[in-house]
């Protein structure tokens, strides 16, 4: 019996010696056991309403003190707010602690976190559906200000805000595709002529949804649009990841992409690639081009809620709208000289993705699968 | 220090027993000693680990608003979605690709541990580049090599030759080709391991016998390596199956669709469809239990394939002679293929502003700044910090947790040892983000610290990497000879003593290429880590992650050169240590 209790000991004891390392390591490694904040209703409510009260140069002195008090801002997002981020930081003294991943990922996150009685996010970024869904768990907080009275009623809801425009454009490689080749409407990339040079994106669900909406307003049937979009889906690599998709656009692997982002555009037109949709540069812009707006919204448990209000200010505001702009997004309130003020555009309908998302996803996913290419 | 522990000589009489022993207290007595009481221990942490994601998996598959339903599946198989043939692509694609897998790394490792072939050093690191690659970039590494447009091979080597285009990465031949190289090195891995602990002797016998080597290689060499075989071709066709990377990026363009593909559309569509993605999942898992019983089946008789036996054998390497040149050539063009070409796109695109063939135009404009950028990043050492601790720790808990939970698996007759063995499989099917929802939903609400810290990190890289590590330390365990347990066991060994003393030694080389495998993919894990990582607990793949939202792929291919520079320095580094403790030599 002795033999079976010291070797077991001294297994025992040589696993813990293993583990003792690293759980040092861990237990000590800097951040680690960090606890997370947590933020009350009663809390945020105070600060939002004190805020509420007050205009102008007063305002913004109160945020700033409060806010500095707070010394630091949870931003759950996409990770594009990162040069806002880090220029509100810089500008205030505030550490800005980033949560980024797809949006949903993200949104998912938060909904847990709450549902487990945490709140540790003072600001979130994404789309309409998401930003509806945590309405919904009555997640937002109130936010109210003269630079949010500047955006289009369009582009904001109660408890949302755009802060900028996403169009899903037509990109094209000019070493690729002569700019005057190009059809004046997407639905002409179902001509045969665009077989393998065009490209379609796999989940762009909503971006569909719209075209379909806006041609059955100009009189074409279900079944000839969806005719189009097979022949075009035919013509189509189709490729996972908008990003993914530009960079092979820029690499010379298509010469179109159908539904892509004008942050790619900017960022690889920076980089000398010849890549562009159109817009103030003199090239022609497909028509239609579907549009949404990418919001930002306060948490109505904020553990940070001045700091979480002043940073709506700042990214809406004139400094925050330039880096908007600088990061190749077009902030929401329309601009001089706007890229897209000649342009057909579709406002993407939230109310129905919401409702139909999955039936819109299916069709789209059965058109992508139907083309034998 | 073992005198004042160690149990007098002389005989304890026992004391003479009033009344029969009941039963129950002498089962007890057998489950109350210390060895049992960690086999049992390591096996509930284990299903601890696996069945809470799994318990999630179901409810949400089959939870309905009025009890329990099978819309999930309804909607997953639904209507011209073309089920049927998508399953087909998906095991034609899994086991294919598994096949090729086994195929290069075998010939490879026996190579490497068995003759005198040159180019041994560079032989073991240089092995594992495909693995350390991360498959964002390897993929599109292909791509950049192979596509009928774009590709360098073809637009320097086929077009000005042959005056067309011939190699086509894209369809299913492509996708084969670049998941099997990819994955190459976790089947080496394994016959690595697999080949050290073989008797040479065997083939000795044979060869004296006059059989020849071509002979010898069937009847002797492939049926003793079965356990190896059979692990890592189980965990193959499993990652086959659940992998969408290389579906994505190669399979889209041509309209191979693969069921991993229906399980993106669940999660991508608004509001994610957690049942239909859970029922393709279940799907998966079903795939990945036939696949695990029937790899039971293939190694049923346990000791016909135990080549660590009482008997000493000391691995004398085979001469290859005039052969040894064409071997060598062989390893060179195996790495040419599988390592230099797509590291050397690495490279290459990593010095870009963005990525286009290359031109005399394009080397003109190269620069470091991507690296540049790169190491200006804010976050970049604590993540490289994160993900050492990170990779370091799992590697080791999952390696200790797995070996003793094989050798229960394997050397017991506990009933549902079988279970659990299937079991440690699930995580690999699981999706990320459903792993991750369970770890949020559970350490949110229990009052542990964990939330919010590396811990619940750590505890999702082992869950995932269980299926890995068990892999590796069944097929250890299956090499080593019963004998040498039993006969440590009368000789008034305790079962601790015998698994310290005999069986781990013995199991090291296996072990180790488990160690070395797992801290070179939690590297690549990034599905779950985006829920739990928290500002300050950022790891490597989350800095890709977000240069691949950004459309930065020259700041991807950067942190993808430096990271291997890193991990080969880590992993030479490991290596020596191993050597040093008596890990097999290859000199």
């Amino acid at each position: 019996m002795h033999t079976y209790t010291t070797s077991g000991l001294r297994v025992c004891a040589r696993i813990v010696a293993l583990l003792l390392p690293v759980v040092l390591v861990l237990a000590c490694g800097g951040p680690v056991s960090q606890p997370v904040p947590d933020g009350s209703a009663e809390q945020s409510n105070s600060v939002y309403d004190e805020i509420a009260a007050l205009s102008g140069q007063e305002r913004t002195d109160r945020l700033v003190e409060l806010a500095r008090q707070e010394g630091e801002l949870n931003l759950y997002g996409t990770g594009s707010l990162e040069a806002q981020g880090d220029a509100f930081s810089d500008k205030y003294g505030i550490k800005v602690n980033f949560y980024e991943g797809d949006t949903d990922t993200v949104a998912s996150k938060i909904i847990q976190e709450a549902q487990a009685g945490k709140h540790s996010a003072d600001v979130f970024n994404g789309g309409a559906t998401l930003m509806e869904e945590l309405d919904g768990n009555q997640l937002l907080g109130t936010y109210e200000s003269e630079f949010r009275d500047g955006v289009p009623d369009i582009g904001k809801s109660d408890r949302w805000t755009g802060y900028y425009r996403q169009p899903l454009v037509v990109l094209y490689n000019l070493d690729q595709v002569d700019p005057a080749e190009l059809p004046s409407d997407v639905l002409g990339f179902a001509d045969p002529k665009w077989a393998g040079k065009i490209s379609m994106e796999l989940g762009d669900y909503d971006w569909y949804m719209t075209l379909v909406q806006y041609y059955e307003g100009q009189g074409l049937s279900r079944e000839d649009i969806d005719a189009k979009f097979t022949a075009m889906a035919k013509n189509a690599k189709v490729i996972d990841g908008h990003s993914e998709q530009a960079g092979l656009l820029a690499a010379g692997q298509f010469g179109v992409a159908v539904s892509a982002y004008t942050l790619h555009a900017a960022r690889f037109r920076d980089q000398g690639a010849p890549v562009t949709f159109g817009g103030t540069d003199g090239n022609p812009t497909v028509q239609p081009v579907p549009m949404r707006y990418e919001g930002i919204a306060l948490m109505a448990q904020a553990p940070h809620p001045a700091a979480a209000t002043l940073f709506l200010d700042f990214v809406l505001g004139p400094e925050g709208s330039q880096l908007t702009l600088d990061q190749g997004q077009l902030p929401a309130a329309p601009m001089a000289n706007d890229p897209l003020a000649n342009d057909t555009i579709v406002l993407i309908d939230n109310d129905e993705y919401v409702k139909n998302g999955d039936k819109w996803a299916a069709a789209y996913d059965a058109i992508l699968r139907s083309a034998d290419r | 220090m073992t005198a004042t522990v160690a149990p007098p000589p002389a005989k304890v009489p026992e004391p003479k027993a009033p009344r029969r022993p009941s039963r129950v207290a002498e089962l007890l007595r057998n489950l109350m000693t210390p060895w049992t009481l960690i086999v049992i221990g390591c096996s509930v942490v284990v299903i601890y680990l696996t069945v809470i994601p799994l318990w999630f998996l179901f409810q949400g598959t089959f939870a309905g608003e009025n009890g329990p339903t099978l819309d999930g599946f309804r909607r997953a198989l639904g209507t011209g979605s073309d089920m049927w043939g998508m399953l087909g692509n998906t095991l034609v694609f899994g086991v294919t690709s598994t096949i090729f897998s086994i195929a290069i790394a075998t010939p490879l490792a026996y190579v490497l541990v068995r003759t005198d072939a040159p180019f041994k050093p560079l032989f073991f690191a240089a092995s594992l580049i495909p693995l350390i690659i991360p498959g964002v970039l390897y993929t599109p590494a292909w791509i950049f090599l192979a596509d009928r447009d774009i590709g360098v091979l073809n637009q320097l080597i086929f077009e000005p030759i042959f005056g067309e285009a011939l190699l086509n990465v894209y369809g299913m031949p492509g996708m084969i080709w670049v998941h099997g190289l990819h994955n190459s090195p976790i089947a080496f891995l394994f016959m690595v391991a697999g080949f050290r602990a073989m008797d040479p002797s065997l083939e000795e016998s044979a060869l004296v016998s006059g059989a020849s080597r071509l002979r010898i290689m069937k009847r002797i060499t492939v049926p003793l390596m079965r356990p190896a075989l059979v692990a890592s071709g189980l965990l193959l066709v499993v990652q086959g199956i659940e992998s969408f990377e290389v579906p994505a990026l190669l399979g889209l363009q041509n309209g191979v669709y693969v069921l991993t593909s229906r399980i993106y559309l669940a999660t991508h569509q608004y509001p994610i469809d957690y049942a239909a993605a859970g029922a393709l999942a279940l799907i998966l898992l079903g795939i990945a239990a036939l696949a695990a019983a029937f790899s039971a089946w293939l190694v049923r008789d346990a000791r016909h394939y135990q080549t660590i036996t009482g008997k000493a054998f000391r691995p004398r390497p085979i001469e290859l002679g005039r052969a040894r040149k064409w071997v060598g050539t062989g390893i060179i063009g195996y790495f040419i293929i599988a390592a230099v070409l797509p590291l050397l796109v690495l490279v290459y695109a990593s010095l870009l502003s963005y990525y286009r063939p290359p031109s005399m135009d394009v080397f003109s404009t190269m620069s470091l700044d991507a690296f540049r950028e790169v190491l200006a990043m804010s976050t970049v050492e604590s993540a490289v910090k994160n993900t050492l601790i990170l990779g370091i720790a799992t590697a080791t808990i999952v390696m200790a947790l797995c070996a003793i939970v094989a050798w229960g698996v394997a050397r017991t007759k506990v009933p549902g040892r079988n279970g659990l063995d299937i079991l440690t499989l699930t995580p690999l099917v699981i999706p990320g983000l459903v792993l991750g929802l369970a770890l949020l939903f559970v350490y949110l609400r229990v009052p542990l610290p964990i939330y919010g810290t590396l811990w619940i990190m750590l505890i999702s890289f082992i869950t995932q990497h269980l299926p890995y590590g068990m892999r590796f330390s069944m097929a250890a365990v299956g090499q080593v000879g019963q004998e040498l347990e039993e006969s440590a066991l009368v000789s008034g060994a305790s079962r601790a003593q015998t698994f310290r003393r005999i069986l781990m030694p013995l199991m090291s080389a296996g072990l180790f290429a488990g160690w070395v495998y797992i801290l070179i993919h939690t590297l690549r894990s990034l599905s779950t880590i985006i829920l739990l990582y928290s500002p300050g607990r950022e790891t490597i793949s989350v800095l890709i992650f977000s240069a691949v939202q950004n459309g930065d792929y020259t700041v991807v291919a950067a942190i993808g050169v430096l990271l291997m520079l890193l991990l080969l320095v880590l992993v030479a580094g490991a290596y020596k240590v191993g050597v040093k403790y008596g890990l097999a030599k290859d000199e």
